[in-house]
């Protein structure tokens, strides 16, 4: 299907919901928490697997060449360079899963279920790409079990509370707005 | 609202502004990946400099770029200290040499040169963290689009990525007004608040910012619509800059300054210039 005007308005207005929300934090204690993750499963599950994923894509593409709006207000090219970048390319993953549910069936349990499950492709995916980072092309050589340990240990917790969070907020929201005029 | 730290295109007449948006496009990436690529500590404190100066060309304001500048500096200091947490003895295997002025405890040594790597790493955020924000601050994302078209992208596709740049402030601008509003309601936002008190609040901020985004949706592709937008192939730009002189100029410049950074490689025989032989 072609992109009408308005399919390129939601596009654009959710990159930019999506950078800002990499601004909003929660501290808690010494680990800052964004809200990036929640909005990396919200926004296919509003606007579907082919707009999410252009919706993920422009955003890459635009923190990529520099601008400020990666997790911190962080950018540029050498954002490949760092080991959460992988997490961000789980996220363009797992916009093509939880869309093709959203644009089915939008009821909660289906939703929170791809999303539950979503979490752990996208942890996958951020861990290979920080040990292939990490041990072959930054030449700085961490075991695979540390990298695993740390990432499931600190983060694994919240992100399934935003999973939840943001399938709970997308049926809201989606009820609210009357389905047909997003996900189409 | 006038106060607020909004990270947008500013209007100004300074030479950064007049350049063509796709030549600063160019030169973003050409540097961006020289300061990316090498660990040349002379080739970096330069940049730095040079960086630092087009700040001061643009006429950037501190007060435009000190709400994000702190999030970077957090997310930067976190990073510097991972690395060392995670290797503290890198350093030492690059340069060959060791160095240890504080013995610390287990293998957490402090090393000239572990220390002088991270000083490289510091210094690769000086250089490429000002060019972004320039760019941001001094593009007209009318402008911007206009110069992606030229270079053959769509211009219904340049124009979606102008709208993202667009409105990025105004989002931000509303997440402020909400949280102020929500605020002013008695919902705890600040760092005295207990935890679950700022999550409540997030969560409500969150659920408004999003309705008004979706409500700014209809409104905005109604009326382009109501202009006939999208309805030809091509279109023609109000805000469209023609190539000059200087844009060939500092696009050349880039170009130069990516090639000493890659001659480097083989001048120091390896991306790293090594003080410790």
């Amino acid at each position: 299907m072609k992109l009408t005007t308005k399919d390129r308005i939601q596009i654009a207005l959710c990159t930019a919901l999506l950078s800002i929300s990499s601004l909003i934090m929660i501290p808690i204690g010494p680990i800052p928490i964004t809200l990036q993750v929640l909005f990396l499963i919200l926004i296919p599950a509003l606007l579907g697997a082919k707009k999410g994923m252009l919706t993920i894509g422009l955003y890459l593409v635009l923190g990529l060449v520099g601008f400020p709006v990666f997790a911190g207000g962080m950018g540029g090219l050498q954002s490949l360079l760092k080991p959460s970048f992988g997490y961000l390319i789980g996220g363009f993953v797992i916009a093509a899963m939880i869309g093709s549910v959203a644009n089915k069936n939008a009821s909660f349990k289906s939703l929170v279920t791809i999303s539950v499950i979503s979490i752990p492709v996208l942890y996958i995916i951020g861990i290979s790409y920080a040990y292939f980072l990490m041990n072959i092309v930054l030449e700085t050589p961490i075991s695979l079990s540390v990298l695993i340990t740390t990432s499931i240990s600190v983060f694994l917790p919240l992100d399934i509370i935003k999973a939840i969070v943001a399938s709970f907020l997308a049926v809201r929201i989606r009820k609210a707005v009357g389905i047909k005029t997003i996900v189409s | 609202m006038s106060d607020q730290q909004i990270l947008g295109y500013i209007p100004e007449n300074t030479p950064i502004h007049r350049l063509n948006g796709a030549s600063k496009l160019i030169c973003l990436i050409l540097l961006s990946v020289a300061c990316m690529t090498t660990f040349d500590t002379r080739f970096l404190i330069f940049m730095s400099l040079f960086s630092l100066a087009l700040f001061k060309v643009s006429h950037i304001k501190w007060r435009q770029i000190s709400f994000v500048l702190k999030f970077i500096f957090f997310f930067s200091l976190l990073n510097i200290v991972a690395v060392y947490l995670f290797s503290p003895e890198y350093g030492v295997d690059l340069y060959g040499s060791r160095t240890v002025l504080v013995e610390g405890i287990g293998r957490y040594t402090i090393t000239s040169e572990q220390l002088f790597y991270e000083f490289n790493l510091i210094l690769k955020y000086f250089c490429t963290i000002p060019l972004a924000l320039i760019f941001l601050l001094t593009t007209n994302p009318s402008e911007f689009a206009s110069s992606l078209n030229r270079i053959g992208i769509s211009y219904k596709i340049s124009y979606a990525v102008a709208l993202a740049m667009r409105y990025i402030p105004d989002i931000q601008e509303d997440f402020y007004s909400i949280s102020q509003a929500q605020q002013a309601r008695g919902f705890e936002m600040s760092k005295k608040g207990r935890l679950l008190s700022r999550i409540k609040g997030i969560a409500r901020i969150i659920l408004p910012l999003i309705f008004s985004s979706l409500d700014r949706i209809e409104v905005i592709s109604t009326a382009m619509e109501l202009r006939r937008f999208g309805k030809n192939k091509k279109r023609t730009w109000y805000a469209e800059r023609p190539y000059q002189k200087m844009d060939y100029f500092v696009v050349i410049v880039a170009i130069v300054i990516s090639i000493i950074s890659f001659s480097l490689f083989y001048v120091n025989g390896s991306r790293f210039y090594n003080p410790f032989h």
